[in-house]
């Protein structure tokens, strides 16, 4: 079953997934990180309380985390299609992972920062910073190893997503999956492909999971 | 000179239909120099005050006067800048667990602008002063109470402040290390003339170094004035609860049959 083609093909498979993951990861934190940040920051309890802006990301972020990610896929297919020029391929994935990621990047991003110990954060008014200066010198500094594992278990669950959409022609190892194994019955391919997925996972969770442990101060002796 | 007063300082918290009345009526004077001491129960309000003084809590009614200057008629960023010249630490020292001591005492010096270079340099020389410049690699995780304490207070000076307010700086300490945080607090108001505004609820600390204190219950000063006066003659209740506590009991006995004047005087 595994012949030259077979493995081209797998390996391509590797390079579209870790292309749509990590692209996907990334812009998702692009609109993530800034939108994290707000709602830690204008929540009742933030530095700069204001319900308005909160609410309106509240209600944005959840209406999209409660759309499932295969009917986000196929309502988002005009918007794709006006961005990328086409529905389906790795680069097309792209689009929906990043709409579908970016809101839960943000309450990822938004209950790291809440961790921070409120106590820094005063000591830091007292020092007369400003709101500025506490984002970046003390939340997202104090809350870096919880960012890390957030940013972990996000570009871990666009993983999985972006082996989803294989099902509508997405691209990379999920579309193999579903290709081979499901329309052809070639059940070893699928596997394989299954196989390739754990084994891309657990290296993204290793190395987060080793980042955030080695860049955590808090738990040196 | 006055270097800290409050006028009619008054703070209340609303939660949902409650109201607390957290401080009523606070005036306070305190003089350059001083090491004013602000004691009372848990609860009393001597958190919430201190809190007024650099504004971290906005009174609801009343003015703060920093060096003659009345913080709530400053602008926002006016106010930042004031804050820079009011140092203050904490119980549980609130340093940054992410960062070493030498960056710790270094962060109020980048908040203003200042180059990496010129920070370190100035942090060494704060770190050496608070006693210990051998720990500038360290960690907060890494160092004792004690040490974090140091780190703090060496923070707190960095940007050559005129005030020094401590929140309970010395209750998360034992003993030993209270005492040695005093005499650091104490050699720090005499060689560079800070004035120091210490909340507690430890008589022995106001009698170790303070030298006026004003006693705070249920959000309203009920005594205040030199250290010895009302040590000598304790005229509220509160006063002398907080006295008495602070001795064994056979010379609470003592002294509720001879008075506190004669323990005092002792």
């Amino acid at each position: 079953m595994l012949d030259s083609n077979v493995i081209v093909m797998l390996l391509e498979g590797i390079r579209d997934t870790l292309y749509m993951t990590i692209v996907s990861a990334l812009l998702g934190y692009v609109i993530g990180l800034p939108m994290g940040v707000l709602l830690a920051v204008t929540d009742k309890d933030g530095i700069r309380p204001n319900a308005v802006i909160y609410k309106i990301l509240d209600v944005i972020s959840n209406i999209i985390r409660s759309i499932p990610f295969l009917i986000l896929l196929i309502l988002l297919i005009p918007f794709t299609r006006a961005v990328v020029g086409k529905s389906y391929g790795s680069t097309a994935t792209i689009v929906p992972l990043v709409v579908c990621a970016a809101p839960y990047i943000g309450r990822m991003v938004e209950s790291s920062l809440k961790e921070v110990d409120s106590g820094v954060i005063e000591a830091a008014r007292a020092m007369g910073a400003t709101n500025w200066q506490i984002v970046w010198k003390v939340l997202l500094v104090e809350a870096r190893p919880s960012l890390i594992v957030g940013a972990t278990i996000c570009t871990g669950t666009i993983l999985g997503y972006s082996a989803m959409s294989g099902t509508v022609g997405g691209g990379g190892l999920g579309d193999i999956a579903v290709r081979y194994g499901y329309y052809r019955w070639q059940t070893d391919i699928m596997i394989v492909t299954v196989v390739l997925l754990i084994i891309l996972f657990q290296i993204f969770q290793n190395v987060g999971m080793k980042c955030s442990s080695k860049l955590d101060h808090r738990k040196h002796i | 000179m006055i270097e800290i007063e409050t006028k009619h300082l008054t703070k209340i918290f609303e939660q949902g239909s409650e109201t607390v009345n957290a401080l009523n009526d606070i005036n306070l004077e305190i003089e350059e120099g001083d090491i004013y001491g602000v004691i009372g129960m848990s609860g009393a309000g001597k958190s919430t005050l201190v809190r007024c003084l650099n504004l971290l809590e906005k009174p609801t009614e009343g003015e703060v006067y920093i060096e003659g200057q009345n913080l709530l008629t400053l602008s926002e960023d006016e106010l930042l800048k004031k804050r820079r010249n009011i140092g203050m630490i904490f119980q549980h020292f609130n340093l940054l667990q992410q960062k070493n001591a030498l960056e710790n005492v270094c962060f109020p010096l980048y908040l203003e602008g200042v180059g990496k270079k010129e920070a370190h340099e100035k942090a060494r020389v704060l770190l050496e002063r608070v006693g210990i410049a051998d720990k500038e690699r360290s960690y907060p995780s890494q160092l004792s109470g004690g040490q974090q304490q140091r780190v703090a207070i060496a923070r707190a000076l960095a940007t050559d402040p005129k005030i020094l307010l401590c929140d309970e700086a010395t209750s998360a300490l034992d003993p030993q290390t209270t005492a040695s945080i005093l005499r650091l607090l104490k050699g720090i108001n005499a060689d560079l003339g800070i004035t120091i505004v210490i909340i507690t609820h430890a008589m022995s600390v106001i009698k170790e170094i303070c030298n006026k204190v004003a006693i705070v219950e249920d959000g309203y000063i009920v005594e205040n004035g030199n250290v010895q006066d009302i040590f000598a003659n304790p005229k509220t209740k509160a006063a002398k609860k907080l006295i008495l506590n602070e001795l064994p009991d056979e010379d609470v006995a003592d002294i509720r049959i001879s008075g506190v004047k004669a323990y005092v005087g002792q």
